[in-house]
């Protein structure tokens, strides 16, 4: 029995690791309704209608797609910097006080998830509209007859309430690693408060500043539904553009196309991104 | 006197108040306007009436979009977490290159913007006759929630001490029993998390669902991008409110349910 | 004499006190304390006695609630941390992670300006002193416990501060290494000339490194003094029990002229050590001025004697610890030289003898010491 048993064991690598057994429903669905799916639009902007880079060299050449990614690329970035700019002092400020408040301030921060995309995009609609909240608040320090829906600051505007989340999170989670006795130190080796924070909190929470700006810019170029309702066809993003292809023209192909350029514009930004954390991590990885 | 060199600058303080109102702003206004009297969507309402509400639960357009979006929820709840906690518990027995090569795969959707998946996934779904069809929004959906509920599992599965597993064995438990009486209690909680983030990211999902809708299945995000551009309804302000209403709850469920029971455990 | 030659400064706290927000005691009262230019003074005191709490006050990291904190006679109360001037070593060392070891020790140098070239001799210096050339390009992730403890003390020292502050130290290192850093202190103690102040709640730690120890309680500051004087004259059963071992004879009574009655038993007691103006006193000996008798009349000429119980004994290298109960219960202990021949064992009854010279004594105190607020 044991001889036998000894002969019939397979090598250890050639027996089916039951590993397996519990990966193989997901990534079977995964396969068929995600990465086939997304293969076959890639594929077919490079043989449709003909083999090769036709579709690319229309996009390219037909004097709107350039400037609409540029656009886009634009548009994310300067959500993700007035993200930043917006959720830095606020998440610097949850790591700073008492348990109670700071549970309010991360509550407050993760209540643009709570609240459904639709919901909080239709706000923005009512609150950008002409005559609305917004505009009689401008007013007040006389703009007059500003009309903020349909334009791109308006997108703007609503983009960043719905990714600061995105960006207070990451920040948070970094400076709340920071060890509060370096400023208490700094402090006694005479930087003022300032200096303390240019030279021991700045450098030490950058790694939460690249991964929010870099998780900001990624969702950013992929934003969809917000543009479409804020913005409009005029001052479109690529999202939007995809989404006119497909919709009025049916047109997969260059769908595809597109979507690859966001593609590889979202690898160049997290690639970028993976190479400066990893370098944050080396100044600030010895906590 | 100096300040206690900890305490936060008072500017911080205002700034914090101001992001704070921004973040809030959306519920400031969704809420009151779902009130309102008059079917427009000036800000602050004239008068106040419960219409749209009602208005909610009769219109034939906006029920069928509710009862749409709760099968298509929950039957994505159900699959994305058994195939995600499955998947979950297979990763975590794997090292190495394999593991983050198939983790990365399981997380991939996250990364893809949905526009993109929107698109793709019409495209195959014409061929195979499947949009506006209950499989095919629930197996896009499941694409969607899946990621989600295989970081919450695995995360639990971090915590989870390997020594129990070779504990219940010792005593007697074979694989499943084991799976059964020791994994499966203690990871409830991660798995438990991972449904409600399923449930909330299909029951939110409008771009996918702008996509696959036919007049005979839209989405309850659907009917709410329509009355937004095509027709000035207020009842979207009914429909978010009862929607924040419904998500606040079952956000909550977990963390009432764990106080449930610690209160059990602290009675002897 | 070393290169990074300072002259310490005199310290002195006056009536300091902490009040944090909605706590009614005070977590500091009304400490007053002198430290002499170039002294090293130990805070000692169990946790929450308002030892570092003081210490912080000292360096400006909590606000002080009233008092004064005087630095060479001038008032720095009103000055922010970042200009008092003064060393602070912390417990867990605070270096900053993102810095090499030579970026740390350049910091405080950094922030007052001094130039390139001299940053370097200053750091390279400061290496030397505490011994650790040629780690300038590490980060503190790559160093022991002890080494991160020298750059901490290396960064505090570079700029040369007058005043050392030191929040316990040596806490978060083994104990080999801690009694060798606790040479090394004494030794940049000894080379700098300036006063050191360092909180420490290991009796052995102030024994053996500072000229003077100042023991908190409650906030409060219960003695001050030579580790010498507090071990041997404590000024109560406080002091007494805190530091060392020792066997209390608790509610002797004054019963005339140099002596007490304790349980009927009359013992004399040294002039000094007079009882005051209490009606009840508590006698601290110490285990290694106690000797042991079979019979009361073998106790030496002039001793005092009491009969106690063996309970115990404990071998501990050159002397035998020999546990012993009082006839009221209470437990001692006797240290006796091991090449005494006298063996003893657990049970049997002794006398306990000691020359009334090396007794101490202190108030007694009511079993509840809490005073009432009416």
């Amino acid at each position: 029995m044991d001889g036998l048993d000894h002969v019939m064991r397979l090598p250890d690598r050639l027996r089916p690791d039951p590993a397996l057994g519990l990966l193989a429903p997901a990534l079977l669905a995964l396969a068929v309704f995600f990465l086939y799916p997304a293969i076959s639009l890639i594929w077919r902007s490079f043989t449709e209608p003909s083999l090769g880079l036709a579709q690319y060299g229309d996009l390219l050449g037909d004097g709107v797609t350039l400037g609409v990614l540029a656009r886009t690329l634009w548009v994310s970035a300067l959500v993700s910097v007035v993200t930043l700019i917006i959720a830095y002092p606020y998440a610097y400020l949850m790591t700073t006080t008492g348990p109670r408040v700071r549970a309010v301030l991360v509550a407050l921060a993760l209540l643009p998830f709570w609240l459904s995309l639709m919901a909080r995009t239709f706000a923005w609609v009512v609150l950008l509209q002409r005559g609305g909240p917004i505009s009689w608040l401008l007013e007040q320090f006389g703009l007059h007859d500003v009309t903020l829906v349909g334009t791109l600051p308006g997108v703007v505007i609503g983009m960043v309430q719905v990714l600061l989340p995105f960006m207070v999170l990451p920040l948070y989670s970094t400076m709340q690693g920071i060890d509060r006795r370096l400023v208490t130190a700094a402090r006694s080796l005479g930087a003022g408060p300032a200096t303390t924070f240019r030279t021991v909190v700045l450098p030490l929470s950058m790694p939460g500043v690249v991964a929010g700006l870099s998780l900001v810019f990624v969702v950013a170029l992929g934003f969809y539904v917000t543009p479409v309702l804020l913005g409009s066809p005029q001052n479109a993003l690529i999202a939007q553009l995809i989404g006119i292809k497909v919709e009025q023209l049916r047109d997969f192909p260059a769908a595809g196309a597109m979507a690859v350029l966001m593609l590889v514009a979202t690898a160049v930004v997290l690639a970028a991104a993976t190479r400066m954390v990893r370098l944050g991590d080396m100044f600030g990885g010895a906590r | 006197m100096e300040r206690d060199i900890n305490r936060p600058a008072t500017w911080l303080w205002v700034w914090a108040a101001a992001t704070a109102l921004l973040l809030l702003a959306p519920t400031l206004v969704v809420v009151p306007l779902s009130f309102a009297g008059e079917a427009s969507f000036v800000m602050p309402p004239k008068s106040w009436s419960l219409r749209w509400y009602e208005e909610f639960f009769t219109n034939p357009r906006w029920r069928d979009a509710l009862s749409a979006s709760l099968r298509v929820a929950l039957l994505t709840t159900v699959t994305a977490t058994a195939l995600g906690t499955a998947a979950a518990y297979g990763l975590a027995r794997l090292r190495g290159r394999a593991a983050a090569l198939l983790s990365g795969l399981l997380l991939s959707p996250l990364i893809m913007p949905q526009i993109v998946t929107a698109v793709a996934v019409l495209a195959v779904y014409l061929r195979w006759q499947l949009n506006g069809t209950m499989a095919g929004f629930v197996a896009a959906h499941t694409m969607l929630a899946m990621p989600y509920v295989v970081v919450t599992v695995r995360a639990a599965l971090s915590d989870y001490d390997r020594s129990l597993d070779l504990a219940a064995s010792s005593l007697g438990a074979g694989p499943w029993t084991r799976f059964r009486t020791v994994t499966l209690p203690l990871l409830a909680r991660g798995i438990v998390s991972g449904a409600v983030f399923a449930f909330v990211i299909s029951l939110d999902d409008v771009v996918i669902a702008l996509y696959l809708q036919t007049p005979l299945l839209r989405t309850l995000p659907v009917q709410m991008y329509d009355s937004i551009t095509v027709d000035v309804d207020p009842t979207i302000a009914a429909a978010a409110t009862l929607i924040l209403a419904v998500t606040t709850a079952v956000l909550l469920l977990p963390s009432l349910i764990r106080s449930k029971k610690l209160k059990k455990v602290s009675v002897p | 004499m070393t290169p990074m030659e300072a002259r310490g400064a005199s310290l002195r706290l006056d009536r300091l006190v902490k009040r944090f927000g909605g706590q009614k005691n005070a977590a500091v009262d009304e400490v007053t304390l002198e430290v002499e230019a170039g002294e090293f003074v130990a805070f000692l005191g169990p946790s929450g006695s308002g030892k570092t709490t003081t210490l912080n006050m000292i360096a400006g990291f909590t606000p002080i609630t009233s008092g004064r904190v005087l630095v060479d006679g001038v008032d720095v109360a009103a000055l922010p941390a970042n200009r008092r001037d003064l060393g602070f070593v912390f417990q867990h060392y605070a270096l900053f992670p993102h810095m090499t070891v030579a970026r740390n020790i350049a910091y405080p140098l950094r922030r007052r300006g001094v130039g390139r070239a001299e940053t370097d001799r200053l750091v390279q210096q400061a290496l030397e002193l505490v011994r650790l050339e040629g780690l300038e390009g590490r980060r503190p992730a790559e160093l022991s416990g002890g080494q991160q403890q020298r750059v901490a003390l290396a960064r505090a020292l570079v700029y040369r501060p007058r005043v050392l502050l030191l929040d316990e130290p040596l806490g978060a290192l083994d104990r080999q290494l801690r009694e060798w850093l606790q040479r090394e202190l004494k030794r940049l103690h000894r080379e700098l000339g300036i006063t050191f102040v360092c909180v420490t709640h290991d009796q052995d730690e102030a024994l053996s490194m500072a000229d003077r120890i100042a023991l908190f309680d409650g906030g409060r500051l219960r003695q001050v003094g030579t580790p010498a004087e507090l071990y041997r004259t404590p000024n109560s059963l406080f002091v007494a029990r805190f530091l060392g071992e020792s066997t209390v004879l608790r509610e002797c009574v004054p019963s005339g002229e140099g002596s007490v009655t304790y349980g009927g038993i009359r013992l004399e007691m040294p002039k000094e050590a007079a009882p005051g103006a209490h009606d009840r006193i508590a006698l601290v000996l110490r285990p290694e001025s106690l000797a042991l008798a079979r019979r009361d009349g073998d106790a030496p000429p002039g001793a005092n004697a009491v009969p106690v119980e063996i309970t115990d004994v404990t071998y501990l290298g050159n002397t035998r610890r020999i546990a012993i109960r009082l006839p009221d219960g209470a437990e001692g202990a006797v240290a006796q030289p091991v090449d005494d021949p006298a063996d003893w064992r657990p049970g049997e009854p002794a006398w306990m003898t000691w020359n009334p010279r090396h007794g101490s004594a202190v108030p007694e105190e009511t079993p509840t010491t809490e005073r009432s607020h009416p």
